[in-house]
């Protein structure tokens, strides 16, 4: 973090480190698997290869799932060495194994008993409250994969994916019941342990940070920048600084009289030498966003910062290409506004998707960026008189304008904007021989 | 490149958790664990 009076020097922690990012996955691995090495080492009686794969998933299965609360809860810690957006993409996956596995579990049992019992509603209230987390399981997720496109609002799913952790009770309960091996102490002491470790991280993460760890903010200025776009400052209430990196991004719950308060992640616009404020370039593009315009100044904010590995202070880079898409520039603009305050003179490039000219975000001080700056805009729907390049940022146009300077070996690229843009210019790069070590980017996909 | 490491990061892991689950459900129907 940039230390207050020493503008310019990061000093990247242990957590930023590749030796902690392993140290965490590895551990991650041990804890799960861990739990049938304690199942082995406990059980002396031989049974069926069915029998026992069954069980195992179950064990198995209910390791992942209790993982999942701490994947979930945005420890710094799991932040700094992966990025929030590769720690949430890992939950998602692995709540597809866990899924994959914990509905196994009763298919090997009655494979291995050879009836299909469990299917009966006669069974006893241990399977039934097993049946219920299965049921509670496979719905969660159906629903996380597909609450986009059935339309429903992202605060409804974030509360329902919330509920999920009735699926970790109600599966600790059923195993602490009935579950052969969770009778034998060692690894009774670990389902007891996962269970209590996950409760606690939840009930940190929903009762903890909301009420006493969230920072409270003050807002002090509202920008219009542009037709739909505004930019809130931020000022805390405690008066310290918040140090961090160009390109992050924070968690803001803005509180405004008469408005719902939701928790959205804005990329922080503001140099991250200026330590005393933050700020939001926020573009009206939701039922949240588009009451953005109504925020008056003395409004307040609990505000989670900072998080995320979308910034150039994390890579040994000669020249820096940034390609930003409407509203994406903000963590551009972050770090264009600190090489400026730091007078880095490293070469850079900017190219800048539009619609519009009145789309264009920080066009005057984009135009008064010092020489080693250039700035291309790119606009898709330009009026007439319109002199530069117009579409989209397309091949022909990183050809013509990016280069020679994509085929330094001390170029990184720095890519933020819709995700049809990123997918098309990664596309383009990797079409170009950029490797994808220099091509840098945050995705969120939900 | 932080994105393709945390999709390996998943492979591995779901090597691993197989890979445990079959030396799990073996050993243990041979009556050895």
């Amino acid at each position: 973090m940039a230390a207050e009076g020493k503008p310019g020097q990061f000093n990247l922690s242990w957590k930023h480190s590749g030796t902690w990012a392993v140290c965490l996955f590895v551990g991650y691995v041990v804890i799960v698997v861990s739990v049938v090495v304690a199942a082995l080492l406990t059980s002396r009686v031989p049974r069926g290869s069915v029998l026992n794969l069954a069980y195992g998933c179950g064990l198995v299965g209910f390791a992942i799932l209790t993982l999942q609360v701490v994947l979930a809860s945005r420890f710094k810690w799991l932040d700094s060495p992966f990025g929030l957006d590769v720690v949430m993409q890992f939950h998602s996956r692995v709540a597809l194994l866990a899924g994959v596995l914990l509905v196994l579990h009763p298919i090997l049992l009655m494979v291995a008993h050879g009836n299909l019992r469990l299917l009966s509603f006669q069974t006893s209230w241990r399977v039934d409250v097993g049946k219920a987390a299965l049921a509670l399981l496979v719905l969660g997720i159906l629903f996380a994969l597909y609450f986009n496109k059935l339309g429903v609002d992202y605060n409804v799913w974030r509360f329902a994916h919330k509920g999920m952790v009735l699926v970790v009770i109600l599966g600790f309960v059923h195993g602490l019941w009935i579950g052969s091996d969770i009778q034998r102490t060692p690894v009774r002491i670990y389902w007891w342990l996962l269970f209590v470790v996950a409760a606690g991280i939840f009930a940190y993460r929903n009762l903890v940070v909301p009420l006493w760890v969230r920072r409270r903010f003050t807002i002090t200025d509202v920008q219009q920048e542009t037709h739909d776009t505004y930019t809130l400052t931020f000022e805390p209430q405690d008066g310290k600084p918040t140090l961090r990196h160009p390109g992050q991004f924070m968690f803001v719950k803005l509180l405004r009289p008469g408005r719902p308060s939701e928790l959205h992640p804005f990329t922080i616009s503001a140099s991250p030498l200026k330590t005393r404020i933050l700020q939001a370039t926020i573009k009206q593009s939701g039922n949240f966003t588009d009451t953005i315009d109504q925020t008056k100044v003395g409004d307040g904010a609990r505000i989670e910062v900072p998080y995320g590995r979308f910034s150039l202070v994390h890579q040994r880079c000669g020249g820096l290409v940034f390609i930003a898409g409407g509203v994406g520039v903000t963590p551009i603009m972050s770090m264009l506004r600190y090489l400026k305050e730091t007078d880095d003179l490293r070469p850079v490039l900017l190219l800048y998707g539009n619609k519009t000219e009145r789309d264009i975000l920080f066009r005057e001080e984009l135009d008064a960026l010092p020489d080693h700056v250039e700035t291309v805009h790119v606009l898709s729907e330009p009026a007439d008189d319109w002199q530069g390049p117009r579409g989209f940022v397309t091949r022909d146009l990183l050809e013509t304008h990016a280069a020679s300077r994509l085929s330094d070996p001390q170029t990184h690229v720095f890519l933020c904007g819709p995700s049809a843009m990123m997918s098309n210019v990664m596309r383009d790069l990797k079409a170009m021989g950029v490797p994808d070590s220099r091509v840098h980017y945050e995705q969120f996909t939900l | 490149m932080r994105q393709k490491k945390g999709k390996t990061a998943f492979v591995v892991v779901a090597i691993a958790v197989l890979a445990a689950l079959l030396a799990f459900a073996a050993i243990r129907s041979l009556g050895t664990g």
